[in-house]
């Protein structure tokens, strides 16, 4: 049955999830546009002359910072549309229907977490696929004439290379392990996210009345925990390294990476909580309107 | 075993001064259409709830089929709401499959034969349909099902006679012999004629449980008469 309840639920989702994937394309191009602004060319001529601003690059100042708003707004977006998706086929009258279905609960919650997280996942990776995009669209238009963005594109990865092999041996900061942790929060994160408000709907279900913004009020909570909970956990580890820190560097570089780690970990150990609330009020406490 | 569904001192209670519905302890047996009646407030939509595990009860239990309400009781039970569960944008054929997937006992076949019947097109969406249409779609979804236990919650409220009509053949029509039907209405008047046994619940109290024909010999009145006579104001 979950395999069943995964078909439908990405069906559901995809068509709103498809939807934002366009808009994100959409708004790269026009990020991309802002870009070809005469004030952005100049910059790669060596006597540019700035004769004052234009309309052109007010429209271009102007696209891009809309272009930034859109991308935000993308992101949280989606992870706004599969809460309300979640609420909406739960607990209104859709959830009649779910609640209805000859499956487990276990298998209800998987099925929304993992869809719901995908296409979080699809939408960040896209919004960054997008600013990548669009800063080597900025690189493409201020190199000097007969550098190509491939020509760009090997150099930074030699440098970065270089970076990363330097300061390894002469501070002993891993990078890639620094990286190797944003990495898994990117992965991590969209169904930490989900199943973090799936849960604070689940709690809002808890109360008689006002269940919508008792879930809020009960996610701006948990959000405010999870905050105190990592800003203890990394006064405590600053606390621990700061001698380390101050004389050698791989202090700093301990202080960074397990601030990543716990980071990752407590949205790991408040999601699987979140999860369990939820699925205590869809099988013990389910009171349907 | 005769006895399809076991309550067992159920109470739903909101909260200290709101009890839905009051230690009832009922038994409903096999093959009947059980006519669950009482005016509003009396507890009968949060007794159906129950049944169909939308609500947790504060006490007691329901057993269907010798099983505690549960995902293997939800197999067997077909259940219409007194509201519209099904989304506005999807199509009655993405509904149908949706049912053929989820319901094993699921006669894709039979809906769509009752669905021509009422020169309704599968690849309408639910919205563009009106809301009796709606009403009579959800109704054939459930009754395309060969269910132990079709619960109908209000089936003929806010419909016009000649739908009311419709409605009920279509139960009659449609339902398994050896199922039982519990159909909650305050149109007593328009399902007495269908009716096997009836049930009385006020402030969410059992009040009386017995057969239609018992009615009429023990009191020489028709349900609805009588149904008058016990809930006077």
């Amino acid at each position: 049955m979950l395999g069943k309840l995964i078909k439908h639920e990405w069906k559901n989702v995809s068509k709103v999830g498809c939807l934002m994937l366009v808009f994100v394309v959409i708004v790269s191009f026009f990020g991309w546009l802002a870009f070809q602004s005469p004030l952005w060319r100049g910059l790669a001529e060596d006597n540019y002359y700035y004769a004052g601003i234009n309309p052109w690059d007010i429209m271009s100042f102007f696209t891009l910072f809309l272009y930034v708003l859109m991308l935000a707004g993308v992101t949280y977006g989606i992870v706004i549309y599969t809460g309300v998706h979640f609420y909406k086929t739960m607990y209104t009258d859709e959830g009649y229907l779910t609640h209805t279905l000859p499956v487990g609960k276990h298998q209800l919650l998987v099925s929304k977490i993992l869809v719901s997280g995908i296409w979080v996942m699809l939408v960040i990776m896209a919004v960054i696929a997008s600013v990548t995009l669009l800063i080597l669209s900025f690189v493409g238009v201020v190199l000097p004439e007969g550098y190509t963005v491939g020509w760009f594109l090997g150099r930074l990865f030699q440098e970065v290379d270089t970076v990363v092999r330097e300061l390894r041996q002469e501070m002993g900061i891993d990078l890639m392990r620094y990286l190797t942790g944003l990495l898994f929060s990117v992965l991590v994160g969209p169904f930490v996210s989900v199943t973090t408000i799936f849960g604070a709907i689940s709690i809002g279900q808890l109360f008689t009345k006002l269940r919508v913004l008792m879930a809020i009020v009960s996610y701006i909570g948990i959000m405010i925990c999870n905050m105190l909970i990592n800003s203890a956990v990394r006064s405590i580890t600053m606390a621990a390294h700061m001698n380390e820190w101050i004389s050698d560097a791989r202090g700093f570089d301990r202080y960074i990476n397990s601030t990543v780690d716990s980071g990752n970990i407590i949205g790991i150990v408040m999601a699987a909580l979140l999860y369990l609330v939820s699925w205590l009020v869809i099988s013990r406490k389910l009171n349907m309107e | 075993m005769n006895e399809l569904i076991e309550i067992a001192g159920l109470t739903k209670a909101y909260d200290s001064k709101h009890v839905a519905v009051n230690n009832i302890t009922l038994s409903l047996p096999r093959g009947k259409i059980i006519g669950l009646l009482g005016p509003n407030g009396s507890g009968k939509t949060t007794l159906i709830k129950m049944m169909n595990g939308l609500l947790s009860p504060t006490h007691g239990n329901i057993r269907i089929n010798g099983q505690l309400v549960g995902t293997d009781t939800k197999a067997h039970v077909a259940y219409l709401p007194d509201r519209t569960y099904l989304s506005g944008g999807q199509r009655i054929s993405a509904v149908l499959d949706y049912f053929c997937d989820f319901y094993l006992d699921f006669q894709r076949e039979k809906a769509l034969s009752m669905l021509q019947s009422l020169n309704i097109d599968p690849d309408m969406k639910l919205k563009t349909l009106s809301k009796g249409t709606r009403e009579k779609v959800q109704l054939i979804l459930v009754m395309s099902r060969d269910a132990d236990l079709y619960v109908l919650d209000e089936p003929i409220a806010g419909v016009d006679p000649a739908a009311r009509d419709y409605i009920l053949r279509t139960i009659i029509n449609n339902y398994n012999p050896g199922s039982t039907v519990l159909l909650s209405t305050h149109l007593i008047g328009d399902i007495e004629s269908v009716l096997d046994e009836v049930i009385f619940m006020r402030y969410g109290h059992l009040v009386l449980y017995t057969s239609v024909d018992n009615i009429r010999e023990q009191h020489g009145k028709s349900v609805d008469a009588y149904f008058r006579e016990v809930f006077a104001c």
